[in-house]
């Protein structure tokens, strides 16, 4: 864990904020005037960036112990988190695909939206993703989210999660003629229409929470108390206590939650969902490549929305870099601020193995899953796509089995 | 004086082919006449016909430059397939434009002129659409453009052909294929209006204008529909459902546009010449003049 040290904890937030925020300034001014030859949208994205790793980093969101601590520890707090996050998502995705695709029926999906083929590579890589994340202790958002707090562990992970990627590039066109390409692509608005594909995705949404709940009554976990904030009385202490509130405290997963639904609700109108595994991929094979072990064509992995594996080409400095720069950035800046940051190894050696090993199976999930907690799950389910439960509900069964892994892990 | 008369021959054979062209109902195969789509293996059977031209418009001269098929020549979409004088961009050439590149292509009024691209038959269309502009007679696409050609295992070549120019006459414009925004504005809320740019365009999220958004009533039709992954058409029994489901029927009358009124030519060219509907125009002008002018309607 990281306590806050008492002595970073004496300076006023609002000089950290000052100081961080204006590095941050700075840095972003520099990545807008890098990146606008190549990619006109790298500047928003880094931004974009910024706001989900400080999201992430300051509500500690982290997908994989979302899943985890259900069977690990009986509660849900990041659970409940997420599906608040997907219900703001939902809402605000319909409004903008529905304005692009009036008529869900003509035979069109919504451009950028998550919806990928069903089958068996799905659940394949939905089970492979969730014992993956456990073992390693963060999905790739939290890898990212991590490294910017300074985890040497994630950044092992990160590399894991690459060469897993790797592996799934080399084997992509084996899963592309024997599973992905014949997958019924169900969109639940071409269906039913959006308020009956809205409707089915609420119910599901609030089955879920009342299964949360349901599981942590039985699993006899009680919701702590809420601290009571030390009540201000002047204009100064107001400021003080707003600041702290932001910037030092951590905040409750339900706010982390909903403000990234709101946040991939932006995004979405800016150009596309949140994702990360693609442009990681795209590392990945652009590793391989200057290794001399290219994979070759990807077949149909233009074709598939959402995240799936992006080969070589296009401009290294595009808007799916900064985004995920962005990201560790923002991680990084939220860490400063709340004096959080610091350069943290593993107390055992063995972690390390643990995070190349989780990040292999994540990285090799992901390319089978078209995406990762984020683009196969928390931009699916909103994108009103089939495949974001079946995702979901195979990434819990590999959680589960992660767990009894690590239990077994003396 | 010798010369006048051959003009003036050429200038009755463009007649009756015009004429010819109108009252004929496409008959596959009749003598003289191609039909609008032609496969890889038409074109391989009619490469060599002396009066069968075929004309390269894909995306990039470079494109045409790694290999091409045999005895085509290239025409630049962006360069010699707009009118440069004009104040919106991308509009159809003039008469004399268009009849000063004819002339410099070789192409005579009387030749089959066979369009092919590498993008899935987008500029092929747009081509075809100011061919037919100018009331070329003999005109078709072959389908699936160069990708369906070598996919096929067929040969391609980097010889350009010797060309020497022709005497060429455009002939008046057909306005029955055309539309201009003040067309538009007095039917607005009759016919169809067909918008073939991407639904972010359609919806005024994609901003390629100074304003975003769609004619009103416009229902979107994104061009890509039109064609299947290798880059054909699709089916037109497949092509008929999707345009019916949407509103367009051989009754009405349609207006295609997008932003220039390339994407728009391909809508077009699936109304007019595949399903074979009566009344279908490109609003030439499109979304570059009308996303560009603040006194006309839109919807978002």
């Amino acid at each position: 864990m990281s306590p806050v040290v008492g002595s970073t904890t004496i300076r006023h937030p609002l000089a950290r904020l000052l100081g961080v925020g204006g590095a941050v300034l700075v840095v972003s001014a520099v990545v807008a005037r890098l990146t606008a030859q190549a990619d006109a949208r790298a500047a928003t994205f880094w931004l974009f960036g910024l706001a989900f790793g400080f999201v992430l980093q300051r509500s500690r969101f982290c997908f994989a112990s979302a899943f985890r601590d259900l069977f690990l520890f009986g509660h849900g707090r990041t659970m409940r988190g997420i599906l608040g996050g997907l219900a703001v998502a939902t809402a605000g995705f319909a409004v903008l695909m529905q304005r692009m695709v009036p008529d869900p029926g003509l035979g069109v999906i919504a451009p950028e939206a998550h919806v990928a083929p069903l089958g068996a590579h799905l659940i394949l890589g939905g089970l492979l993703f969730g014992v993956g994340m456990v073992i390693a202790g963060g999905c790739v958002s939290g890898s990212l989210y991590r490294i910017g707090e300074g985890y040497v562990a994630s950044l092992v992970a990160l590399i894991g999660i690459m060469a897993g990627l790797a592996l799934g590039a080399h084997t992509w066109n084996f899963w592309w003629r024997a599973s992905i390409r014949g997958g019924l692509v169900l969109w639940l608005p071409r269906v039913g229409g959006y308020g009956m594909a809205l409707v089915v995705t609420f119910l599901l949404l609030v089955g879920a929470y009342l299964l949360v709940i349901w599981w942590e009554v039985r699993q006899g976990f009680r919701a702590p108390e809420p601290v009571p904030g030390r009540p201000g009385h002047t204009f100064g202490d107001r400021i003080h206590g707003a600041l702290r509130a932001v910037l030092v405290h951590g905040w409750p997963a339900s706010v982390g939650g909903v403000a990234l639904g709101v946040l991939n609700v932006f995004v979405y109108t800016a150009h596309m969902p949140w994702g990360v595994t693609g442009e990681v991929s795209r590392w990945a094979v652009g590793l391989l490549t200057l290794v001399g072990w290219d994979p070759g064509l990807l077949q149909g992995a233009g074709e598939v929305s959402g995240c799936a594996l992006v080969g070589r080409g296009g401009s290294l400095l595009s808007h799916t870099l900064t985004l995920n720069l962005g990201m560790v950035a923002g991680a990084f800046a939220g860490a400063q601020m709340a004096g959080e940051f610091r350069l943290r190894r593993p107390r055992e050696r063995r972690r390390y193995l643990q995070a190349l090993a989780g990040g292999v199976l994540m990285g090799y999930g992901a390319t089978l899953a078209m995406g990762c907690t984020l683009g196969a799950f928390f931009s699916a389910i909103p994108s009103l796509g089939a495949n974001g439960w079946v995702f979901a509900a195979a990434l819990a069964a590999g959680a589960w089995l992660g767990v009894q892994v690590l239990r077994r892990i003396p | 004086m010798h010369r006048l008369l051959i003009g003036n021959l050429v200038l009755f054979a463009v007649i009756v082919g015009a004429v010819a062209g109108t009252s004929a109902a496409a008959p596959a195969g009749a003598p003289g006449r191609v039909p609008s789509l032609v496969d890889p293996g038409w074109v391989a059977a009619n490469l060599a016909a002396p009066d069968v031209r075929l004309v390269d418009v894909s995306s990039t001269r470079d494109t045409y430059v790694a290999g091409h098929l045999q005895g085509a020549v290239y025409v630049d979409w962006q360069a010699d397939l707009v009118d440069p004088t004009h104040r919106v961009k991308g509009m159809a050439p003039t008469r004399e434009q268009f009849q000063a590149l004819m002339r410099r292509l070789g192409i005579r009024n009387t030749d089959a002129v066979i369009l092919y691209d590498d993008t899935s038959s987008l500029f092929a269309a747009r081509a075809f659409w100011i061919l037919k502009l100018y009331r070329h007679p003999r005109v078709a696409i072959l389908d699936g453009g160069s990708r369906r050609w070598q996919l096929e295992a067929r040969p391609l070549t980097t010889e350009t052909p010797a060309v020497s120019p022709s005497r060429y006459a455009a002939a008046p414009r057909d306005d029955s294929i055309v539309a201009t925004a003040e067309y538009l504005v007095a039917r607005l809320g009759e016919g169809v209006v067909c918008d073939a740019r991407s639904p972010q365009e359609y919806a005024g999220l994609d901003v390629r204008s100074a304003r975003g958004g769609r004619i009103p009533g416009a229902v979107n039709i994104d061009w890509r529909l039109n064609v299947t992954p290798d880059g054909s058409f699709k089916p037109v029994a497949e092509l008929r459902a999707l345009y019916a489901r949407a509103g367009h029927t051989r009754d009405r009358e349609i207006i295609v546009y997008c932003q220039t009124g390339v994407r728009a030519a391909h809508n077009w060219f699936v109304l007019k010449y595949l399903l074979g509907y009566p009344r279908v125009r490109n609003y030439d002008g499109s979304w570059e003049e009308w996303g560009n002018r603040t006194d006309l309607p839109l919807q978002r």
